[in-house]
């Protein structure tokens, strides 16, 4: 649970950075980690369903306008940035594609979430396609991204989709809309915020064996809020997490523990229950 | 004497109280004089209860007397079918002369009141109570029972058409202050056995009666009990509207929407009725209200079924937009304005800030400061007496808003923007109260944040909606948990041969009809061919 906490904290993190490079720079972070936190608590404090009941209603808005930015951006397409192609090798692929496996790996909250579905049988079916959008939504992205602006420019942006929303430009009114995408992208960044949080919130009432989470709250809170303030000095800092220790300590918590998990329970429990809490 | 006892000794414990009322509940003793000067003792000090003492017709020994009270009794009934029968038409009765004493009030009840409703009452709570609610109490010489009978006539309002719903297209009838006219109302829409209105009584000062009205075939049994639960829980010495009674039992008391609607059109009752919800009339309002209530029935309007669908659904479209503009308009302007400018279109931002140039404020103190201006201008124009409400709006609109404008103190993109937002908080009239709450919620949030904040706002009131709950019901049902069948009556208004069941979630899902898309019929069709 330790690990969701810190993740609360670096995805809380970027979202501000990204917020702070890229419209306000004036402002103090203080202020953005404050509220995001506060009005995430009030979610958490809420339960799960008006957090999932959120997700229902910004996911398809989010994803939405993602691909309204893309589309929007046709125009700019230059299909020859995509070569050279197959440059690497196979062991440097998989090496690079360590850090997007790990950032997916959050996908194992669902485990948690399962506990509280109608029907468990029908989360795989869930998860596998909620997975499978995100990776697709994400290659497209990456393509676009490459695509418009060329491998060399594309490693250098900071937030390459965001320069990607300020080329749109649709019959001469209407420019200038990263901001709109921006919003949705924060709410979206809210929402994995706000899952976290109360993943974490959950998991440490649990260890605590606490009667009632919400009690928990304010204290998780206040530990991302520390977190975050202290874990990184800036933005280079947090490339460097994810350049560096990141993805094996991700997919070691979401691959290996939750399989060892998963083998523990098989032991002690044997196949009778279905409905294991925590399998990846 | 009870209910000044009740002022000056504030309640300390409530089950104390509770049993003082009810050891107060003495029976009537036999001897008429006993009786009445007990009764004139309880209602010491009040000129408008009259006593008349009188002899029955066939023996003038026989003394007997009437209470009731000046004005909530028709004198009417009370001459025709109480006094008249009593004193001339018993003289013909020779047979109750030798009657055994202890059927005589039997007798009187079942042969000499031509009244239809007489009820007999053996302490004197009883009779008090109904006397105090428009019956006539008459008490025999020798018997320990009183008659209770309706003669209820007070002068009362009439069916009118409401001011509040106005309409266009639809009945025009709308509830009174008299709880008995309202409920007549309602069954002349629904003529069917299984509307059930239940009463209770409450306030102890007031004892308002309270009626839950509900279809018993259709309505979720679940909200019918948890609705009466609620009103069982009332403790309070009055309820003069149903807003008392709305503010006592509503689920979310911390939120500002509203978790429980009001209808004063007894059309709409019957609708909401018929889609498995419940109806509480109250005694001296012609406000009813309806449980569970969403958040979507602020959108529906009455006029919405009655016309054809087209037109319809475009106005449905139309408030959720004027939703929208009044509560975001100027908490986005702001935000644009004041944190984001480069969004702005180049052209319209030049325009507007050549508008705003030599105005002292900034944009948000103007945002708010309009903002009450027209708060100040709609509370004035509803309170004062109609011919200077309207001079109080072309003062406040013209004189203010234009001079302000010209001197300089407010802009006039800023003056569009708060016309415009108080328009629009009208087109939906349930919700303009929490409109301009939320209103001043975004301002600030935009104020503050930009974007960012106007977002956070957002997302707060979302999940705040989608926690509260209605007598059960998620409030955003069913948009929040979708339901494709019933998202046919909310962003749209599909024709009635599409919609063949009634909400899930609020009542049992059952089929109201099986209309097909009408068409003329094949008979036709072939002579016209």
């Amino acid at each position: 649970m330790r690990f969701f906490l810190l993740t609360t904290a670096i995805v809380l993190r970027i979202i501000t950075d990204l917020l702070i490079t890229a419209v306000m720079p004036e402002t103090p972070k203080t202020v953005f980690y404050l509220v995001m936190l506060i009005v995430s608590a009030y979610a958490v404090n809420a339960g799960l369903e008006p957090i999932g009941r959120l997700s229902e209603l910004v996911s398809p808005l989010v994803v939405l306008v993602l691909l309204l930015s893309l589309a929007l951006n046709v125009n700019h397409l230059k299909l020859e940035n995509l070569k050279p192609v197959f440059q690497l090798s196979m062991r440097e692929d998989l090496q690079n594609s360590l850090l997007p496996g790990g950032l997916y790996g959050i996908c194992i909250i669902m485990g948690v979430f399962m506990a509280y579905h109608n029907n468990p049988k029908d989360t795989l079916k869930a998860k596998l396609g909620g997975v499978v959008t995100g990776t697709l939504l994400i290659i497209l992205n990456l393509l676009m991204v490459i695509m418009v602006f060329g491998v060399n420019l594309c490693t250098q942006l900071q937030f390459p989709l965001y320069s990607l929303a300020q080329m749109i430009e649709v019959g001469d009114f209407f420019e200038r809309l990263e901001l709109l995408v921006m919003i949705f992208w924060i709410a979206a960044g809210f929402l994995s915020i706000t899952m976290l949080y109360y993943v974490s919130t959950l998991g440490f009432a649990q260890l605590l064996k606490l009667p009632d989470y919400k009690l928990l709250t304010p204290f998780i809170g206040v530990a991302v809020f520390i977190l975050t303030m202290t874990m990184f000095r800036n933005i280079t800092d947090t490339d460097a997490l994810f350049e560096g220790i990141f993805p094996y300590l991700a997919l070691s918590v979401e691959g290996g523990l939750t399989t060892l998990l998963f083998f523990v329970s098989l032991f002690r429990y044997g196949k009778k229950p279905i409905q294991i809490k925590k399998r990846g | 004497m009870e209910f000044g006892q009740k002022k000056h000794q504030p309640p300390t414990n409530k089950t104390k109280i509770l049993k003082s009322t009810l050891a107060e509940s003495v029976d009537l003793d036999s001897r008429l004089e006993v009786n009445l000067s007990q009764i004139k003792e309880r209602f010491k000090g009040s000129v408008d209860v009259a006593y008349r003492e009188f002899s029955l017709g066939f023996d003038l020994n026989k003394k007997a007397g009437l209470i009731y009270i000046d004005g909530l009794v028709s004198s009417e009934i009370t001459n025709t079918s109480i006094l008249k029968p009593l004193m001339f038409e018993l003289l013909q009765n020779e047979e109750l002369k030798n009657m055994v004493q202890g059927n005589l009030v039997e007798k009187i009840k079942n042969c000499a009141l031509p009244n239809s409703s007489v009820r007999e009452a053996k302490t004197f709570q009883e009779v008090i109570d109904g006397i105090l609610f428009g019956d006539t109490a008459l008490l025999l010489d020798d018997f320990h029972t009183a008659l209770l009978i309706g003669t209820r006539g007070w002068e009362a309002r009439g069916v009118d058409e409401p001011v509040t719903e106005a309409v266009v297209r639809g009945p025009r009838e709308g509830f009174t202050e008299t709880i008995g006219v309202n409920t007549a109302l309602l069954r002349r829409k629904i003529k069917n056995e299984e509307l059930r209105i239940e009463s209770l009584n409450l306030g102890r000062q007031t004892k308002t009666q309270v009626y839950i009205a509900y279809i018993a075939g259709i309505v979720n049994k679940k909200i019918v009990t948890e609705v009466k639960k609620r009103l069982q829980r009332i403790d309070i010495d009055a309820i003069l509207e149903s807003g008392y009674i709305e503010q006592l039992i509503e689920d979310a008391p911390t939120s500002i929407f509203p978790t429980i609607g009001n209808t004063e059109k007894p059309d709409i009752l019957a609708a909401k009725l018929l889609e498995g919800r419940v109806g509480i009339f109250v005694d001296g309002t012609p406000f009813v209200l309806t449980v569970p209530y969403l958040l979507i029935e602020g959108f529906q309007s009455a006029e919405d079924y009655y016309s054809r669908p087209y037109y319809s659904t475009v106005l449905r479209m139309i408030r959720y937009t004027a939703f929208f503009i009044s509560v975001l308009f100027p908490a986005l302007y702001v935000a644009l304005q004041s944190f984001h400018p480069e969004m702005i279109p180049t052209s319209l931002l030049i325009s507007m800030a050549g508008a705003r140039e030599g105005v002292p404020f900034p944009a948000y103190i103007e945002a708010f400061g309009m903002g009450v201006a027209f708060e100040i201008m709609r509370e004035a124009g509803v309170r004062m007496p109609r011919p200077i409400g309207q001079s109080v709006s072309i003062v406040g609109s013209l004189v203010l808003g234009q001079a302000a404008v010209s001197a300089g103190i407010v802009s006039n993109p800023m003056v569009i923007v708060v016309a415009l937002t108080a328009i629009a908080g009208f087109v939906v009239t349930a919700l303009t109260d929490t409109m301009a709450l939320m209103r001043l919620f975004f301002l600030f949030c935009a104020a503050s944040l930009g974007f960012f904040g106007l977002l956070m706002g957002m997302l707060f009131i979302n999940i705040h909606l989608m926690k509260l709950r209605s007598f059960g019901i998620p409030y955003l049902y069913p948009m929040a948990p979708m339901n494709f069948e019933e998202l046919k009556d909310v962003f749209i208004r599909a024709p009635f041969w599409t919609r063949i069941f009634r909400p899930g979630l609020l009542s049992k899902n059952q089929v109201r009809g099986s209309s097909s898309k009408p068409s003329p019929s094949k008979n036709q069709r072939n002579e016209e061919s």
